[in-house]
């Protein structure tokens, strides 16, 4: 097993409702060991993008992470104080977002917005910083980059902003770039572009990546290991090879069936039957159970254990004994 | 840009007829005229001394003939002469346009560096007690009238306790004064005008820009902002300001017309001796040309300051080009 970076262990995140408590984050334990691309897979409200934002402690209210611990590098950063947490934070930890088309603030240019980054952790200033802003473009593949430094972000397409939040991202060199669905907003070359992109990244600056996606074509290029997470908790886990080629978890079996194959249209579609459950309408048992095609009576009244299979391969379901 | 502000100037002309036409016919149609003053009170004045004077004043033809030859006076920029005082209507104007400008600039002034920091500091902190004595407190001060306002700290201030003048712009005897006391008297004269002026102002900016920075740190690059470990500060003054006050600042081009044109009330009830009680006079004696000049000259100020904001908006938003 490879040395570890990241370990998020019983992560909890609520949020205070009107009506009650949401556990939208209901204790999950996930790893990223160095120079690995994780992947974090699961159907949209299922937790994903809370899971890295807590990573980053930047949850939006009323949410607010209920428990366990994010160790990054040992060291807990959910025990950190606020100002620690922003040297760490953009500079050892990194995000890009989903929307490069809202994540860039309009009245900065990208060179304003990149500087801030490098003057804010690497202390450079002027001419060195846009030096170093001008390098850290054209690591992110774009080749232009003067004309780039001193262009708005409306100015420029929606695969090059994305180059241009990474570009943010990298800027620092950190040890763990969050990445939260950062194709979804764009089209499909430009998608195989970006992951391309990131996957020389991590090579280049020995990068551990966590990969926060609902499209397992996605996991199925980049990923090392992949964690499988509905309502708030992981389904099944482990190496990429044995979550396509050795599905044990129900979930995992129907995201697979979910996926378009290319070639001439057979049959509709598979698609999970019924929708992920809503907030305070979590079911009892394992939460997957209402749409579960082998649902046994125990699934509906207690919690699947975690069943180990071959190394790091687990899945949380009673189909497997526990 | 250039085309842009010409074919707006260029679409200003029928308008601004539009407002002139109406104006003249509005004032004509209102029963009595400049005539009736000197003469129906008057027993000793004979009808054919009236019809002499109503033949003076162009007053004995018809509307759209007294009109066009308004406008072929106006072409050659003649706003006419009071029927006043025979005086020009332009010199009575412009003689007045500075003491509307001093009492407006100051109140505009005060009115922003306040409003604005309230209002950021209270959708910073949002729901706060600040923030809610702030949301009932503009409210009042947007409800309240403002000439009620004025006669109640008129009364308190300069009938109860004596220490603010109720009206006019100087002390009598301020001709005599060395230079400080007349700055002080001046001042002194200001205090009450621009309180009450900046009043209503200060309540609807503030609650103007405390929504605009609500929606603002709502927005995915706010979030971006803070992943980069930007402390709390720079994330709010810097990158959501900006944003914020973009609405704003078309505003201060909005208050053009009335930064010269004044309040006609307003001025009246503090005898201040600007344009807004020009206005109210003219219109009490129906003194036509001086109400047509100071109509026409508020009509050009409010065409011309929304030209205005529409280019510093695009000065301050690199995403709007014309």
């Amino acid at each position: 097993m490879r040395e570890k970076l990241l370990n998020i262990n019983e992560l909890a995140v609520h949020f205070k409702l009107e009506e009650g408590i949401f556990k939208a984050v209901d204790g999950i334990n996930i790893s990223v060991g160095k120079k690995e691309t994780v992947c974090l897979v699961g159907e949209s409200g299922s937790g994903k993008t809370l899971t890295a934002l807590a990573v980053m402690r930047l949850i939006p209210k009323p949410g607010f992470i209920a428990g366990g611990e994010v160790l990054f590098l040992g060291q807990d950063l959910l025990k950190v104080q606020e100002e620690q947490m922003r040297e760490i934070r953009g500079a050892r930890v990194s995000m890009v977002f989903q929307e490069p088309f809202t994540c860039l603030n309009p009245v900065y240019t990208v060179g304003d917005q990149i500087g801030e980054s490098v003057d804010l952790h690497i202390g450079l200033k002027g001419l060195q910083k846009k030096t170093r802003v001008l390098e850290v473009l054209q690591l992110v593949g774009i080749s232009d980059a003067t004309r780039v430094y001193g262009a708005y972000p409306h100015e420029l397409s929606g695969g090059m902003r994305q180059r241009v939040m990474i570009a943010m991202g990298i800027v620092s060199e950190p040890d763990l770039l969050i990445a939260d669905e950062p194709t979804t907003a764009l089209d499909v070359t430009i998608q195989a572009q970006i992951l391309e992109l990131l996957a020389a990244l991590k090579e280049k600056l020995s990068l551990s990546i966590l990969l926060v996606t609902h499209d397992l074509g996605i996991v199925n290029e980049t990923g090392d290991r992949v964690y499988v997470m509905y309502s708030g908790r992981i389904m099944e886990s482990g190496p990429k090879k044995d979550i396509f080629s050795g599905t044990k978890h129900p979930y995992t079996e129907g995201l697979l069936k979910s996926v378009p194959d290319l070639g001439p249209v057979k049959n509709r579609l598979y698609t999970i039957p019924g929708s992920i459950p809503e907030p305070l309408k979590v079911p009892g048992g394992c939460r997957f159970h209402p749409r579960c095609p082998y649902v046994m009576d125990i699934c509906r009244e207690k919690e699947p254990a975690e069943t180990k299979f071959n190394g790091e391969h687990s899945a949380w379901c009673f189909r497997y004994g526990k | 840009m250039a085309k842009y502000i010409f074919k707006r100037l260029l679409l200003s002309i029928p308008v601004l007829f539009g407002i002139t036409l109406i104006t003249f016919a509005i004032i004509h149609i209102t029963p009595g005229g400049p005539t009736a003053i000197q003469s129906n009170m008057n027993a000793k004045v004979s009808a054919d001394s009236v019809a002499k004077l109503r033949a003076l004043y162009d007053l004995d033809k018809p509307v759209q003939v007294q009109y066009l030859k308004w406008l072929g006076r106006m072409a050659r920029l003649d706003f006419g002469e009071s029927f006043n005082d025979n005086r020009p209507a332009l010199d009575k104007i412009l003689e007045k346009i500075p003491n509307t400008l001093l009492l407006n600039i100051l109140s505009l002034f005060l009115i922003f560096i306040i409003a604005v920091p309230i209002g950021v500091y209270s959708a910073v902190k949002q729901n706060s007690v600040f923030d809610k004595i702030f949301s009932v407190s503009t409210l009042i001060g947007y409800s309240m009238p403002t000439f009620w306002l004025a006669l109640l700290l008129m009364m308190y201030f300069g009938v109860y306790l004596h220490i603010l003048p109720v009206s006019g712009m100087r002390s009598q005897d301020a001709g005599r004064f060395p230079l400080y006391l007349q700055i002080f008297d001046r001042l002194w004269h200001l205090a009450l005008p621009v309180f009450v002026s900046a009043f209503g102002g200060l309540a609807s900016i503030s609650r103007y820009t405390r929504s605009s920075m609500l929606e603002v740190i709502r927005q995915d690059y706010i979030r971006t902002a803070r992943a980069k470990g930007l402390p709390e500060s720079r994330v709010i003054y810097k990158h959501a300001l900006k944003n914020a006050l973009l609405p704003i600042v078309t505003l201060l081009g909005l208050s053009l017309p009335g930064l010269i044109g004044g309040g006609f009330i307003f001025e009246t009830i503090f005898s201040w001796p600007g344009m807004g009680r020009l206005g109210y006079e003219a219109a009490m004696n129906f003194d036509y040309t001086v109400i047509m000049g100071v109509v026409t000259f508020g009509a050009v100020l409010t065409l011309l300051g929304n030209i205005i904001a529409d280019i510093t908006y695009a000065l301050v938003d690199p995403r709007i080009r014309y």
